[in-house]
């Protein structure tokens, strides 16, 4: 037999779940941007008497239309593709980091634009002195001419020694970036530990399962992980507790509310390494901003030497670049200018036919022992673009490129020249694994063009990654973000319901109206 | 598909921010009348830009080489006009009339002219372009022609009819030991006209290099001939002192007609090197307009390579102004209309 106020209670329910999908809109329609939210539907479900949990047979139609109840407040949220998002935006990361890092190092080493002649760069600082000795070269025995060469090419060294400083200050805040992202990333996982915990609580404590979780709780914990993947590649593991085990390449940085971080150590030769604080293992990512930090921080391309150093063509590739030039043309113009001359004005030379001696225009500059804050200029000291400048002699003396005074043979002049920018110049710019051929241009050309495209191709490849990880996000947004047509809908859907069940709840109180208070009057 | 509020709002305005950036970039390209700005947006064609003003750097040094060249090759030119002019007399029968026996205040009088015409040679073998001396070889820091106490003329000190020349260069013999000894200081020098003046061991490779230098060993001559100097000055000592020759008669008539034809093969000569000087600044002119007409070709190719193409890019700009603008409608009816706006 039905229960009098079965219907009262069946309408109760129904009331109650439609007001709660309507705090539901209300909660998506006002959260459609909050950043990580996923959008939350009620679970409903239709009230169905089983036989098979009563102790007794029951009359199944005494009891029928109990109405709906709510399973739960969920989550709609695809696993799959999480997982493939955070793998394109670790990609995306990375390529976006290396073209920063590039994009620095081309700013640092740029020459003007386009226009190879004009500006500040290395490319014009030796061109002036191209120029220079060109009209050096006219009149040889012109000590004006010879004058204007040596401010060329102090310059030139003075240009090398900026550029060095230069990639200094781009090397230096790499590594401060690098250090404040290792800070953040982190930071990061012990705010995870501690969202693994207040999630596994909430979970044992409300008994809420894999799909009705705390759900405010794993939007800031998956915003996290998203944030996390930018960093470093990223394993994420669902644990029946409610928890997230996260592992980077096979080594496991977050299990439960344990976090291991990672340590940033510079090395001595300038290197940086990356490295787990519970094993103090190498961090090995494959993917992620950290990855790009170390490749380009640590990156000498085919020159690697050390052990801490990558085969990215990064800072210190470009650095050797520049040391190699520096290093190369103090090299070749100290062997241009005989250093003794004959009484018919020829160079000495040694029996084999070759030149006596050179005079020594470019060395390395060093503090002068015994003379504290003055300085020498030695070839006895290894010479790089932090440290090229022109001979002491060549200082005190402005005409001490001429070969001899009052003599107008050019062909010193020219040999310098063609050095610089001829057509069949063979120096050869020797560094730990690379070797070129050609003048001072072609040499800065060939590193300039190498940069350029290095950085076309990270450019390239950073919007190609961040493509696919906007698409991926847009596939993920497509299940897990609100649609407000979608949630008006369900507003007035809802609304509706909830006014139906109110004018079925109306309709059985008069029904019950009929029966307590007519029924039986007959005839009072 | 499911399109969520979140999605739209983003991609709209990735949509508008990059049409936004086009807009920008187009305005970039109008303004600074560049395609791009730095190598790595365009490697192939900036590399060829760069290549392109480089050269164009470079002939432009040598055209300056070439301009000072020429302005040197004129100089001495005229210098040699000069000299030729002062001789004009001589070379036209002054020293054959002279020379005859029974006129000898004739003699007299070419004689005096002749001592006047060898010290205008003697400025002018010193003649100076700017600071250089024109033709010292690569000495430049004294004047390369001296007169010594015998009244002979010297190259770097050393008498010229002493001086001679093989493939090695110029030299004189120790009068002792008869052993070779260079001529100081005179060593060809060499212009750069575009081909690039290659230098081994110190040696330029004359294959490379135009030679702008006159040697005035070449010019005014060397050594002697039949115990006759070669060279014009002390050449026409010789002329002045057999003029001078006191007694004078058929014989010493006879030695200034030796003398006197041995000046016409220098004179000759110098003509000679005049049509020399002037064949050069013909080449030097040709090779000027060779390398302005490679210039503009370059600047051509580099205009090509990296200016922007106005006329495109300004109806560019427009389609971008326009697409800008339709993004912008485009959001405010996007975003303004939802079921919302048609609930009662």
């Amino acid at each position: 037999m039905r229960p009098t106020f079965l219907g009262f209670e069946t309408c109760k329910r129904g009331l109650a779940t439609n007001q709660k999908v309507l705090d539901i809109v209300g909660q998506n329609l006002t959260n459609w941007d909050t950043p990580g939210y996923t959008r939350q539907r009620i679970d409903i479900v239709s009230v169905s008497l089983n036989s098979s949990a009563s102790r007794y047979a029951v009359q199944r139609t005494d009891l029928a239309g109990q109405g709906v109840d709510m399973a739960g407040v969920s989550q709609i949220r695809d696993p799959y593709l999480d997982r493939r998002f955070r793998a394109e935006y670790g990609d995306a990361a990375y390529q976006s980091q290396a073209n920063t890092i590039l994009g620095d190092l081309e700013a640092a080493l740029r020459e003007d634009g386009l226009n190879g002649t004009d500006g500040g760069g290395i490319q014009v600082a030796l061109s002036d002195l191209f120029s220079a000795c060109s009209k050096y070269a006219e009149n040889p025995a012109d000590e004006a001419l010879a004058n204007l060469v040596g401010v060329a090419a102090k310059n030139v060294t003075q240009t090398l020694r900026e550029l060095s400083s230069k990639l200094d200050g781009v090397e230096e805040q790499t590594k401060y970036d690098m250090e404040i992202s290792v800070k953040d990333y982190n930071d990061k996982l012990q705010k995870l530990a501690q969202l693994n915990k207040a999630i596994r609580d909430d979970v044992a404590a409300t008994a809420r399962n894999e799909y009705y979780g705390p759900n405010e709780l794993l939007d800031q914990r998956n915003l996290l992980l998203d944030e996390l993947s930018s960093y470093t590649d990223t394993d994420i593991k669902e644990e029946k507790d409610g928890t997230v085990t996260v592992k980077v390449n096979g080594h496991t940085v977050l299990a439960g509310e344990k976090a291991d971080e990672i340590n940033l150590r510079e090395n001595n030769d300038g290197t940086v390494t990356m490295s787990w604080n519970s094993t103090g293992k190498e961090m090995n990512s494959t993917t992620g901003s950290l990855k790009a930090y170390g490749d380009f921080v640590n990156g000498a391309g085919p020159n690697m030497s050390s052990k801490g150093e990558t085969l990215e063509r990064g800072i210190r590739y470009y650095r050797g670049k520049l040391d190699t030039l520096a290093r190369t043309f103090a090299t070749a113009m100290n062997q241009v200018v005989p250093a003794q001359v004959d009484a018919q004005g020829n160079p000495v030379r040694n029996p084999d036919g070759s030149i006596a001696g050179y005079k020594v225009l470019f060395g390395a500059r060093v503090p002068k022992e015994g003379a504290p804050g003055e300085y020498t200029t030695t070839i006895d000291f290894p010479i790089d673009a932090s440290n090229i400048a022109i001979s002491d002699d060549w200082v005190s003396d402005p005409t001490f490129v001429m070969f001899q005074k009052g003599n107008g043979d050019p062909t010193y002049a020219f040999d310098m020249r063609n050095l610089l920018n001829g057509e069949d110049a063979s120096i050869d710019f020797i560094s730990n694994g690379e070797k070129f051929t050609g003048s001072f241009q072609s040499y800065v050309n060939d590193y300039c063009n190498t940069l350029a495209a290095d950085v076309n191709y990270y450019t390239s490849r950073a919007k190609a990654t961040a493509t696919i990880a906007d698409e991926m996000l847009d596939r993920r947004d497509e299940v897990s973000a609100v649609n407000q047509d979608e949630e008006t809908q369900s507003m007035m859907i809802y609304n509706k319901a909830y006014q139906a069940i109110s004018r079925v709840l109306t309709t059985m109180d008069e029904a019950l109206d009929v029966l307590i208070n007519r029924t039986g009057m007959v005839g009072r | 598909m499911r399109v969520t509020t979140r999605s739209m709002s983003r991609n709209y305005l990735k949509t508008l921010n990059n049409n936004l950036g086009k807009r920008s970039e187009s305005m970039r390209r109008m303004t600074t009348k560049m395609k791009y700005e730095n190598l790595s947006e365009n490697v192939a064609d900036g590399y060829r830009a760069i290549r392109a003003d480089q050269r164009i750097f470079k002939i432009e040094s040598q055209l300056s080489g070439i301009e000072n060249a020429m302005g040197e090759l004129e100089t001495a030119d005229q210098v040699l006009q000069d000299v030729l002019e002062v001789m004009t007399d001589l070379a036209q029968g002054d020293i054959e009339r002279a020379a005859n026996v029974g006129e000898p205040e004739k003699r007299q009088t070419v004689a005096n002219n002749i001592k006047i015409i060898k010290d205008q040679i003697l400025q002018f073998a010193n003649g100076k372009y700017g600071d250089k001396y024109l033709f010292s070889g690569t000495n430049n820091g004294s004047a390369p022609f001296t007169v010594d106490k015998d009244g002979q003329i010297c190259y770097n000190s050393i008498p010229v009819k002493d001086i001679q020349k093989d493939a090695d260069g110029y030299f004189r013999k120790d009068v002792n030991t008869g052993e070779r000894i260079p001529i100081p200081w005179d060593k060809d020098v060499y212009l750069d006209i575009g081909q690039g003046v290659k230098v081994e061991e110190s040696h330029i490779d004359t294959a490379t290099a135009f030679k702008i230098s006159f040697s005035g060993l070449e010019i005014l001559g060397m050594g002697e001939t039949d115990g006759m100097p070669n060279n014009i000055y002390d050449l026409l000592s010789d002329i002045e002192d057999a003029l001078r020759a006191e007694p004078y008669g058929a014989e010493e008539q006879k030695e200034v007609m030796r003398l006197h034809d041995q000046f016409m093969e220098r004179h000759s000569a110098l003509l000679m090197s005049e049509t020399d000087l002037g064949s050069r600044v013909n080449f030097l002119e040709r090779t000027t307009d060779r390398l302005k007409s490679e210039v503009d070709t370059l600047e051509s190719v580099k205009k090509n390579l990296v200016a922007t193409d106005m006329e495109e890019e300004s109806v560019a700009l427009q389609e971008h102004e326009a697409v800008w603008k339709a993004t912008l409608a485009l959001g405010a009816n996007l975003f303004q209309q939802s079921l919302i706006d048609f609930l009662r």
